[in-house]
């Protein structure tokens, strides 16, 4: 029976980068703990959680909804969410985690789209000309032992290296979540042009992506 | 191209939520049907399970773990107005209780006092039925001593007696009283002594000497009481029809020999 790794080793998946910076704040050991103490309504576990994820979650909404504010208001009710919902969680290493950015960005769509602020959105990514932009630079190293670095690393380095055409699709629909007719609109491309780049692109993603996809943050 | 084609092409823009809200909808319906496209989807969502993390961390504001602890622990916070509407709603339901409470208290103090007066009109009403049914009622001032009161006098022929009712009589001289005589053929017979100078109405009841035939009138006399005569002023006399004297004479009966009876009753309290 294998050893279980330690809480400030990474899990190593079949392919991963050979040279990984940083530790990640969660072990699969401590992650299934704090499964099991947030299903025993353990409030010390939901705060820990909390702590983890929550400068991702505000990334990636102020990203989508481009407001602070409303940006927070999305993770509180994405951790709501997970506190009232704890048992349809996968009960695996990366379950919780992955659940609660999925939670989170569903409920920034939401919004977005609830609220009709598409065309904002659209309006404010023209005005600022934010489209082509690259993504931005990876954290330093200093932020190295910050939970979720080393993801996000690997994370960032197969985005910018799509091509240029496909992580622009990418940025505007992921992670700006506009819709394929808006992108096919702001960029003066046919519609079927974005879903073969977005197509393309999240096929690179995944295999990108692939040797990190059972690691732990 | 078959119709399914297009879910294929989808997949990765219905994995990403980047389709229209329309496109979504319909792909939602067809996953739900398509174990094939369902399974894509979900190796999708786990391929790309950290791609939200390729943003760039935002540092929490100071205080940001509080506040979502507190607000993700506590109960659901109600709006203003749902307080409004509760409060509405408990005003309204304490209004009605208030009101059917009182209403039912007013309805019961009603229907106390009610029974209460129903209870003393039947009360009246039996009082005067004898002298409602009487065929003769004698009403007499009697004053004297700067006072004024009265007496009636009338004959029950339904109990056969003779009933007086005396109020506020005026105090009669020491050593005398108020008498009632009865009239007869042999003349005037002694009755009972009548007590009433008081402010209640009294209700003298009495039966006649025997041989009851013999009784035509009674007379009320004040002067000095146990004699065989009466010696004092004789304030009323009352008289018998002779229809009524031929009735009562064809009524008599031996059992009603006796002597006299008689019953002095507190007809009602005037304070009422």
């Amino acid at each position: 029976m294998p050893a279980a790794p330690s809480d400030f080793s990474p899990q190593q998946g079949k392919g991963s980068p050979s040279v990984r910076p940083g530790a990640p704040a969660l072990s699969p050991t401590r992650t299934l703990s704090l499964h099991a103490r947030l299903a025993a309504r353990d409030e010390q576990a939901l705060a820990e959680l909390i702590e983890v994820v929550t400068p991702w979650l505000l990334g990636m909404a102020q990203a989508l909804l481009s407001d602070p504010d409303e940006a927070e208001e999305v993770v509180q009710e994405a951790f709501t969410i997970v506190w009232n919902r704890i048992g349809q969680v996968p009960n695996e290493p990366r379950g919780l985690l992955a659940w609660v950015l999925r939670t989170a960005r569903n409920r920034a769509i939401d919004r977005l789209r609830s609220r009709k602020r598409r065309l904002w959105k659209f309006a404010h990514l023209v005005a600022t000309g934010m489209d082509g932009e690259p993504f931005a630079e990876a954290e330093e190293p200093n932020e190295a032992g910050a939970p979720g670095w080393h993801v996000h690393q690997t994370v960032h380095a197969a985005l910018e290296a799509l091509p240029r055409e496909q992580r622009v699709v990418v940025r505007l629909a992921y992670f700006h979540g506009l819709t394929h007719s808006r992108i096919a609109e702001r960029l003066g491309i046919p519609v079927g042009t974005v879903k073969t780049r977005l197509r393309l692109a999240f096929d690179k993603l995944r295999h990108a992506l692939a040797p990190i996809k059972d690691w732990i943050v | 191209m078959t119709a399914h084609d297009w879910y294929l092409k989808n997949r990765v823009g219905f994995a990403t939520r980047s389709l229209e809200e329309r496109e979504e909808a319909i792909f939602a319906d067809h996953v739900s049907r398509c174990e094939e496209c369902r399974v894509a989807v979900a190796e999708l969502e786990r391929d790309l399970a950290w791609l939200p993390m390729g943003v760039a961390s935002v540092a929490p504001r100071p205080g940001l773990t509080r506040s979502i602890m507190e607000r993700v622990l506590r109960r659901p916070r109600t709006r203003w107005w749902q307080w409004a509407v509760s409060f509405a709603a408990a005003a309204s339901l304490l209004l009605a209780v208030g009101v059917w409470t009182e209403t039912r208290r007013e309805i019961s103090a009603l229907r106390r006092a009610l029974d209460v007066r129903q209870g003393r009109l039947i009360t009246i009403e039996d009082s005067l039925s004898p002298i409602l049914g009487a065929e003769r009622v004698l009403q007499k001032t009697i004053k004297g001593q700067g006072s004024e009161g009265g007496v009636l006098i009338f004959y029950d022929q339904d109990t056969q007696r003779w009933n007086v009712v005396a109020q506020d009589l005026p105090p009669a001289r020491t050593g005398e009283g108020y008498q009632l005589w009865f009239v007869t053929s042999r003349g005037l017979l002694p009755g009972p002594e009548l007590r009433a100078n008081g402010s209640r109405p009294t209700l003298l009841t009495v039966r006649p000497p025997a041989p009851f035939g013999d009784t035509i009138g009674a007379a009320l006399v004040v002067g000095p009481v146990g004699s065989d005569r009466p010696r004092g002023v004789e304030l009323a006399r009352f008289k018998l029809s002779a229809r009524t004297r031929r009735r009562k004479t064809g009524a008599a009966s031996p059992g009603d020999s006796a002597g006299p009876e008689s019953a002095l009753l507190v007809l009602w309290n005037r304070s009422d």
